[in-house]
């Protein structure tokens, strides 16, 4: 037997932090088949260039050993100048000794997870799916404080 | 699905999702379990309740699965067992394939445990008066209850309990402590539902 079922087919996936982001006003998409938040109603790339932001990317494919864990995990962006700040705030993780592309398995909010650094000022946050939704409150409480909003994937590219 | 036996398992598409799908019977009727992709949950459910709507299909509850469950003397590992526990003192013994070629873990210590008779014995156990003892009540003079219910479709008190390997016989009297009280209740090895399995496999 294929390990075929592990890989989402058929219909459109949900992020977990879907219904968060919805009620933060975003704007979705069907890409790649997942339902994408993919713009939000305020300044989102003035929040990249000043504060922070962060962007729910659980779509991204995810494989260990060969296997699809893309659904077993969710995903979050945080970049801008206050990324750093924000994730200190829920994660003991020192990120100032990081450099682009290292992958840090790293307690993030009490929970097991993984920090890839794309970026001094963006990183990449995988936790368990099933903590979407706290993660999703844990990220919006300290990023509230700093002045970070929640980004669509379309601010990403700038 | 036609053709697909009782411990079978395969990959189909439902609703469209590929899913793994088990026909399993963890409550004892006619049913399958569906693996899939997480992030896929909320339309399969969509199309689970849209399709079962016109045949009377429900969601249910885990402390209905749990009576139901404990009907067929079906075990939850980690309630009903602990670490000291083995497949020959929990009855199931037919779950061990020591004829195997191949490796797998916890054999060397399930040979151990094959050579000799378990000193304790899992069974189930029917409550004379209707009390429904508190799970980890004592079985005097040694054992304990791991699982407990009042059964609306027998109309009877059930559970599961480790007592000794010698008074693991239908219709044996035990007598649970629980609260200060003494109650007794009856042994039963085989289960309480179907125990001829006749639902699960048909």
């Amino acid at each position: 037997m294929t390990l075929e079922f592990l890989t989402p087919s058929g219909a459109v996936a949900h992020s977990p932090m879907e219904r968060q982001a919805r009620a933060a006003g975003a704007r979705f998409e069907v890409r790649d088949g997942w339902n994408v938040a993919v713009e939000y109603p305020h300044p989102e790339r003035q929040a990249l260039r000043e504060t922070a932001g962060w962007a729910d990317l659980s779509h991204l494919p995810k494989f260990e050993d060969g296997v699809d864990m893309t659904c077993a995990y969710a995903a979050l962006l945080i970049a801008g100048p206050l990324s750093r700040e924000l994730i200190a705030r829920f994660s003991a993780v020192d990120l100032r000794a990081s450099a682009p592309g290292d992958v840090m398995p790293v307690s993030i909010a009490r929970t097991p997870g993984a920090v890839l650094v794309q970026d001094t000022d963006r990183y990449l946050l995988r936790f368990g799916a099933a903590l979407g939704e706290y993660m999703w409150e844990v990220v919006g409480d300290a990023g509230g404080r700093l002045g970070a909003v929640p980004v669509g994937v379309d601010s990403l590219d700038a | 699905v036609p053709a697909l036996e009782y411990l079978d398992a395969r990959q189909a598409r439902v609703a469209g999702i590929t899913c793994l799908l088990l026909r399993i019977g963890f409550v004892g009727e006619l049913g399958y379990e569906l693996h899939f992709p997480a992030a896929l949950g909320e339309p399969l459910w969509d199309a689970l309740i849209a399709a079962g709507e016109p045949h009377g299909l429900k969601p249910f509850g885990l402390e209905a699965q749990r009576l139901l469950r404990a009907q067929k003397q079906h075990i939850i590992v980690g309630q009903d067992t602990d670490s000291e526990s083995t497949p020959y003192g929990a009855a199931m013994p037919w779950i061990v394939k020591l004829d195997k070629p191949q490796d797998f873990v916890g054999r060397w210590a399930l040979e151990h445990a094959a050579g000799e008779p378990p000193a304790a014995a899992l069974v189930g156990f029917e409550m004379a008066d209707g009390h429904v003892p508190a799970e980890g009540s004592v079985v005097l003079p040694d054992g304990q209850v791991t699982s407990a219910y009042r059964s609306p479709q027998l109309g009877r008190v059930i559970g599961l309990a480790w007592v000794p390997a010698a008074h693991a016989e239908d219709g044996r009297t035990i007598t649970i402590s629980d609260g200060g009280r003494r109650y007794t209740a009856t042994v039963a090895t085989k289960p309480f539902y179907d125990p001829e399995g006749k639902v699960l496999r048909g």
